[in-house]
């Protein structure tokens, strides 16, 4: 994981490498709360990031961040961060799709 | 508002190194990144960056093809671009450089050497690009320039073709004059006139301002414009007379009238008047500074220099000018012609001059050639000089000839002109007579004194009026007299010198052109070569298809054989399938001739012999394409003046023709005996 580690980030490692934990129905589960998402914040982030990552500008990726930021600690966090993981190998063409693919299903506004 | 950042791509699969790029350069460029060289290619197309970064090593296309495509494009052919290059990998550096890389950096990359290359490179690419721009800008500026001049030389050449080239009048009896004029590729101020006076009466003026350019023209433009204001003066002022001003009293006006602006201007102008009278058998001149006039007498048989001591006009303001007069009479000719003639140069500087001038004007008149042909063959004859090179100065001429035989018709207006001189006179003196009387006092210039002069003067209006009536009537009548007539001589000279079929030089005008050319060679001691051809087999044809196709692949090998020649040189029909190819100013040595001359016959025997598509028309049908074959046996012979006269450099070629068929057809043969001087 690079530096500074995000919230995000590090949820969605965590889910990944650690095994399931064995459930034990003794102790009640401590409820998490999530942060609610702004849909307009977001949409005006992701229309400004599309058309870079469509030219492959490295701007991106530091606005991508800005994304991943923004969305921290809610439930859309850990796709978030798994539509980034493209960038580290400078694939924004799959990151572009992934977005695409989350703005289609979370009916983000998406400027043509 | 901030500068906007260059704009870099960096093509790399690697991440690792695009990472280490990322870190180097995105504070202080616009970073494009792309992980393959097809992607890169469509980047660029839509960014146009300022520079490219490309690795070498690349899955599917490699750096180098990467780097050819970019360098192939001209939207992409200045990006600079730098490889990126293993360490060490000196081949890698080299390929690169070859196919157009500006630089490269060795991975892993340096930072800070990376950063350097990359600023030095942005940094030349923007000085290349302002030079690129103010070259850009000069040579718009350049082409602003160069499109003025232009128009200000077609503006120039304009005033110099409408304004002051002067047309022939129609009217002119007795005499036949003719003109040419081929411009230069510059401007200048040669101007002419021709102006009829009476019907055996009229003035030529020929002049040149001092210096070149459109102000040169309009001085000119100005001049001539001045003559004529002055002629119109000067017979207003003599009116009630039939007395013309004479050549002096015209050019000491045109003189007093012009001079002081001419001097204002710092320019002076040459011009010579002729008057030719033809009644009274003379010509009268005012040279002011002019070229000469050439007078052919038919009955010296030698050419008369006309020349003037005057200073040009706008020299000297006390200047005054005077004529000479000489006699001339049928036959004779008159030759009036600008410097750019005498003074045109061949390739090797030497001047044309009048020397050469008067042979070609004295040969010219010796074929009894008429103005037209005889100025057609002077300019044939300076072509050969220069060997067609473009003219630096302005070419003009005119030939005014006096025939020896005058036509009938020349008498039919003496009759209406006397009788209108006289009725002139007549007014003249009734209008003398009442000024003569009013001057004496009242006691003379009664009421009924005043009315009854006032009433012959009357009179004598209306019989003017009816009298110039009669004459308008009877200019006419000559007017389309003498366009017919001018019609009928030159069908009469295009019968006499040109072949009707093909429209290539007769045997008639041959023997002319091949006599300039001996001359010519007399004059540069260069050879000339004849070549005489005949059509294998012509006769085949005309048999099996009629003469209209016999006629079709005559005018299609007169056309090829035009192709082959250059301008200077003469295609000419000879009779039947026979042409003849005359070749002049070949070269000094008879073996550098000889070797000219053979590969321009080899030229003509194979374009002779490609295959020929003859369109024949047929009635009430469709026309049809008839393909045919046909090949020329060729006789050469090299000629230069004094090795013999026409008809032996004639039969010479015609000896080298036949021996050209008796060894088979369809090839080229040198007179032997003249090979065999040439050759030794």
């Amino acid at each position: 994981m690079s530096k500074p580690v995000l919230q995000g980030e590090l949820w969605a490692a965590l889910v990944k490498w650690l095994p399931a934990a064995p459930v034990t129905p003794q102790s009640a589960p401590t409820p998490v709360v999530l942060k609610p998402v702004d849909p307009e914040a977001i949409s005006i982030l992701i229309n400004e990031i599309l058309p870079m990552l469509a030219r492959g500008k490295a701007d991106a990726i530091d606005r991508f961040q800005a994304l991943q930021e923004l969305v921290a600690g809610s439930e859309l966090a850990p796709e978030m961060a798994d539509a980034g993981l493209p960038l580290k190998e400078f694939r924004f063409d799959l990151t572009r799709q992934r977005l695409l693919q989350m703005a289609a299903k979370y009916e983000w506004r998406i400027a043509q | 508002m901030t500068k906007p950042r260059p704009k870099i791509l960096a093509i790399d699969d690697t991440p690792i190194n695009l990472q280490l790029l990322l870190a180097a350069l995105k504070l202080d460029f616009d970073l494009q990144i792309t992980t393959s060289g097809v992607l890169g290619l469509e980047f660029a197309a839509e960014t146009l960056p300022d520079l490219i970064l490309l690795d070498v090593m690349m899955p599917e296309m490699d750096g180098f093809e990467t780097c050819r495509r970019f360098k192939a494009d001209a939207r992409f052919r200045d990006i600079p671009i730098i490889f990126l290059t293993a360490l060490g990998d000196v081949q890698a550096e080299s390929t690169g450089l070859s196919l157009g890389a500006a630089d490269y950096i060795a991975k892993p990359v340096n930072v800070d050497t990376a950063q350097q290359r990359i600023r030095n490179l942005l940094e030349r690419e923007a000085l290349r690009k302002e030079i690129q721009t103010q070259f850009n800008e000069l040579k718009q500026a350049t082409d602003l320039l160069q499109a003025s001049r232009q128009r200000e030389l077609e503006f120039g050449n304009a005033i110099q073709h409408t304004l002051l080239q002067g047309v022939i009048p129609k009217g002119i009896e007795g005499a036949s004059v003719s003109s040419f004029s081929e411009p230069s590729q510059v401007v200048d101020g040669d101007f002419s006139d021709i102006r009829r006076l009476h019907t055996n009466s009229f003035d030529v003026l020929v002049g040149d301002v001092m210096g070149k350019g459109v102000g040169a023209a309009l001085i000119g433009a100005g001049v001539r414009s001045a003559y004529h204001q002055v002629l119109a003066d000067l017979q207003v002022v003599k009116a009630f007379g039939t007395v013309l001003p004479t050549p002096a009293e015209i050019v000491n006006e045109l003189h007093r009238v012009v001079t002081p602006r001419l001097v204002e201007l710092s320019s002076f102008v040459t011009l010579a008047l002729y008057r030719f009278d033809l009644e009274a058998g003379t010509l009268t001149c005012v040279n002011a500074g002019h070229t000469p006039g050439l007078l052919l007498s038919a009955r010296q048989g030698e050419v008369l220099t006309i020349m003037g001591d005057n200073m040009p006009i706008g020299v000297l303001p006390d200047e005054v000018y005077v004529e000479v007069c000489v006699p001339i009479g049928p036959g004779d000719s008159l030759l009036v012609y600008s410097d750019g003639i005498t003074e045109a140069c061949n390739a090797g500087g030497e001047q044309y001059g009048q020397e050469r001038l008067i042979a070609a004007f004295e040969a010219g008149r010796k074929a009894a050639l008429v103005p037209f042909a005889l100025l057609d063959s002077i300019q044939q004859t300076l072509k050969g000089f220069t060997g067609g090179a473009p003219a630096q100065d302005d070419q003009s001429a005119i030939i005014v000839e006096w025939p020896s035989q005058v036509l009938p018709m020349t008498r039919a207006v003496d009759k209406p002109e006397t009788r209108t001189q006289l009725l002139h006179r007549r007014a003249e003196a009734v209008a003398r007579n009442f000024l003569t009387e009013a001057s004496r006092g009242d006691k003379f210039l009664t009421p009924d004194k005043a009315l009854q002069v006032l009433y012959e003067l009357r009179v004598h209006q209306v019989e003017l009026e009816l009298q110039a009536e009669e004459l308008l009537r009877t200019q006419r009548e000559l007017e389309a007299d003498i366009v017919e007539r001018k019609r009928m001589e030159d069908q009469v000279r295009q019968l006499a010198f040109y072949d009707p079929l093909t429209h290539l030089p007769n045997r008639r005008l041959l023997n002319d052109r091949l006599s300039q050319t001996l001359l010519a060679s007399k004059r540069s001691a260069f050879h000339g070569a004849l070549m005489f051809m005949d059509l294998d087999n012509f006769k085949s044809l005309n048999d099996q298809h009629g003469h209209s196709a016999g006629d079709l692949l005559l005018v299609e090998v007169a056309r090829r054989l035009k192709c082959c020649v250059r301008e200077i040189d003469t295609v000419a029909r000879f009779g039947g399938d026979e042409f003849v190819v005359l070749l002049g100013e070949l070269a000094l040595s008879p073996q550098e001739s000889m070797a000219q001359a053979g590969v321009i016959a080899e030229k003509i025997r194979l374009a002779l012999a490609e295959p020929y598509a003859l369109n024949m028309a047929r009635e009430g049908a469709d026309a049809v394409s008839l393909k045919h074959r046909c090949t020329a046996s060729i006789g050469v012979t090299l000629f230069i003046d004094g090795d013999a006269n026409l008809d032996g450099i004639l039969m010479r070629a015609d000896v080298a023709m036949y021996e050209a068929k008796a060894q088979g057809r369809n090839r080229v043969q040198f007179h032997a005996a003249r090979a065999e001087a040439v050759l030794g």
